[in-house]
């Protein structure tokens, strides 16, 4: 995966930081020290397709807030309690549902070199006795960094030497070269965003095709990595259910279900203001065009009836081929759980508990 | 240097003569600002009092061009003078001279509808240039607007089809909504414009359909045309026994089913277990938003015992109505 950086910023304030120096050697891009950001941001913002100016624009800088964040979920919808390592900023690939696009103004490429700062906060979490579950793929792709930086050569060996929390590194690359040799100990989930391939054509520029992810996860499960998956978004058109079946029998014929911590589900669902980024940027896509209402968390999501429908079918196939894997629904009620697989989170001791015994088991997490 | 004369100096640049109607190249509308076409107003007022106010003609070859003027002149003939008086200009006028003084006959004596601006703006428009920025050259001659980009919006009138400009002078289409309609592909713009136009929509219905009809053209890989064209569009936009109110009802109902045909058959499910509920008293049983949430709200408005009497009964007719389980579950 390759950055294609045109423009590099280095915040002043981080110039003299061995990482800084790292990424830029390996960026190769002219960098320009800068002490004030804002005029970079203006000339995103002012640019005719910012989205696209800020993939080719990174700024090295610090984190000068937490590198710890609680996933935004909202009180309605069933919560997986992950929680964030924000090691960066957007995206170098092009999906069209993204909503980082809308999430960062404006939305462009950070990369957070204050790593010591990133570790002091990890050996404080590292004390506390319950079993948490962290991530880096939520405000950006996990391993897009890979050939550039150091942060995953950082947090691998660091969770590695814990037994409490659990690493995901979440991404639709196949950069996964540089993870053969880490002693990762079982704590980092390597997890792959999977969609049909006509969606991947369709709306996810830049990404690997689904075979090559597949492919990936595999040599990652020889490496002894646990894995995940994550239909998310998943997409409603004619035809859908039997091509996310050919995608599940893709993946269980290659993959070792044992191997698998967790398989998310999640429809399209994003913030009424991405509508108007994919009919700019995106305008073949018909993303937008299906049956959506607002939802109680504001965001645009697929009628019920049809989540329903789509999950019920969905899950079927996957208790078929894969019954011992824990299935769950990113930010769904009660009753999308209880009429697809018969119960709620609740029922269990809430989605984070379900979550937490799954790392645990295939984690070798101890309390 | 071109100097731009003032209109009180404007008197020193023309001489008033009478000259043949036949003269007058009445084919070169390059001045012409009114959209107005009724003359019988004119006429009538030429024939009692003659032509008090004589149009601006500027020599053009054998020929003159109409500066100002262009419906009394056209009265003129009409009524079958043969000679008429005109203010004629002489040769220290410039072209910009001859607009400006166009668009201050024009705008002196009526307000100007928007087309009428758009032609009044497009004749400074080539005068314009960094030392004289178009509004610079618009302040002073009675136009609604001198902001650099509405004038520019403004401007965009003049390229729209005449339909078009027929609906924005009407009031049936506004201007902005015009301008989204120019932006359509090939004749789209038009067509919707006409459906608009003959249900006399206001702007926020216009602004529903137009979403919704393109929103199902881009998923269904067609033209607005062709939704537009469908047969039960025409039907409904055709209907003999509806009036205007009725088919935007439909057309409305329609277009909406189609781009959320589950929502809709949702709906409609929902609608007929109401109705066959029957439930009176004005007591109401309303579902969660969208269907999103699990809350439903029943009410059971009440002043007396013997209504609050009626609210059990109505409870007891949902709990025992065969549907009432389903609809919930």
């Amino acid at each position: 995966m390759n950055l294609n950086i045109k423009k590099l910023y280095i915040d002043q304030s981080v110039a003299d930081c061995d990482e800084t120096a790292f990424a830029a050697s390996r960026i190769g891009a002219p960098a320009q020290v800068v002490t004030d950001l804002r005029p970079v941001y203006q000339e995103i913002l002012s640019a005719e397709d910012p989205e696209l100016t800020g993939k080719s624009t990174l700024i090295l800088t610090a984190n000068r807030g937490r590198f710890i964040k609680k996933c935004p979920g909202t009180r309605y919808y069933n919560c997986c309690g992950y929680e964030i390592l924000h090691v960066g900023t957007f995206c170098v690939m092009d999906c069209s549902y993204c909503i980082l696009q809308t999430y960062f103004h404006p939305p462009v490429l950070h990369y957070f070199v204050n790593h010591q700062d990133l570790v002091s906060e990890l050996d404080d979490v590292f004390k506390s006795p319950e079993i948490r579950r962290f991530g880096t793929g939520e405000f950006t792709d996990s391993l897009i960094w890979e050939k550039y930086t150091n942060v995953n050569a950082l947090l691998i060996p660091k969770f590695a030497s814990q037994s409490r929390s659990v690493l995901e590194l979440k991404t639709k690359t196949t950069a996964i070269d540089h993870l053969e040799h880490f002693d990762h100990n079982g704590k980092t989930i390597i997890s792959w965003s999977l969609n049909t391939e006509r969606i991947i054509n369709s709306e996810e520029r830049h990404t690997r095709p689904l075979r090559a992810r597949i492919d990936a996860a595999r040599k990652c499960q020889g490496w002894g990595y646990p894995l995940a998956f994550h239909f998310d978004p998943l997409v409603i058109y004619e035809g859908c259910e039997e091509e996310y079946k050919a995608v599940f029998d893709q993946l269980f014929s290659s993959i070792n279900t044992d191997n698998i911590v967790w398989i998310s589900l999640g429809t399209f669902r994003f913030m009424p203001d991405l509508k108007a980024v994919i009919q700019r940027r995106f305008a073949k896509s018909k993303i937008v065009y299906g049956e959506f209402i607002s939802g109680l968390d504001n965001k645009m999501r697929y009628f019920k009836p049809l989540r329903l429908s789509l999950y019920q079918t969905l899950i079927q196939w996957i208790k078929a081929a894969a019954p011992d894997v824990l299935v769950y629904f990113c930010m769904e009620d009660d009753e999308i759980w209880r009429k697809t697989l018969g119960f709620t989170p609740d029922d269990r001791g809430g989605l984070g508990a379900m979550l937490n015994e799954s790392a645990r088991r295939h984690c070798r997490l101890t309390d | 240097m071109k100097r731009y004369i003032s209109l009180p100096a404007l008197t020193m640049y023309y001489d008033v003569e009478f000259v043949p109607i036949s003269s007058i190249d009445t084919g070169d509308s390059t001045f012409r600002i009114t959209t107005g076409k009724n003359l019988q107003v004119i006429s009538r007022s030429i024939r009692s009092v003659g032509l008090l106010n004589p149009p601006m003609v500027a020599p053009a070859g054998s020929k003159y061009r109409i500066i100002f003027g262009f419906k009394r002149i056209e009265a003129c003939r009409e009524i079958g003078l043969e000679e008429i008086p005109v203010r004629m200009c002489r040769s220290g006028m410039s072209e910009l001279d001859y607009a400006k003084s166009a668009i201050l006959d024009n705008s002196g004596q009526r307000e100007l509808n928007l087309v009428e601006v758009a032609r009044s703006v497009r004749l400074l428009y080539g005068f314009a240039d960094t030392r004289n920025p178009l509004p610079d050259l618009v302040d002073g001659l009675g136009l609604p607007f001198s902001n650099a980009l509405i004038l520019d919006q403004i401007l965009k009138i003049n390229h729209m089809t005449a339909a078009m400009q027929e609906g924005i002078i009407s009031g049936r289409i506004s201007l902005p909504m015009a301008l989204e309609l120019t932006e359509l592909e090939g004749d789209s713009g038009d067509i919707v414009s006409e459906i608009f136009q003959s249900l006399n929509l206001s702007l926020n219905k216009q602004r529903e359909i137009l979403a919704l009809v393109k929103e199902i053209a881009l998923r269904e890989d067609k033209t607005l045309p062709e939704v537009l064209n469908g047969r039960d569009v025409v039907d409904m936009l055709f209907h003999g026994d509806w009036d205007k109110g009725q088919r935007t009802r439909e057309l409305r109902k329609l277009l909406r089913k189609k781009r959320y045909p589950e929502i809709s058959r949702f709906e409609c499910v929902f609608e007929g277990y109401l109705k066959s509920l029957r439930l009176s008293g004005g007591a109401g049983l309303i579902p969660p938003r969208d269907f999103e949430g699990n809350t439903y709200t029943l009410q059971f408005p009440f002043r007396n015992m013997r209504e609050l009497e009626n609210c059990r009964a109505v409870l007891e007719k949902i709990l025992r109505h065969p549907e009432t389980k389903s609809i919930l579950e």
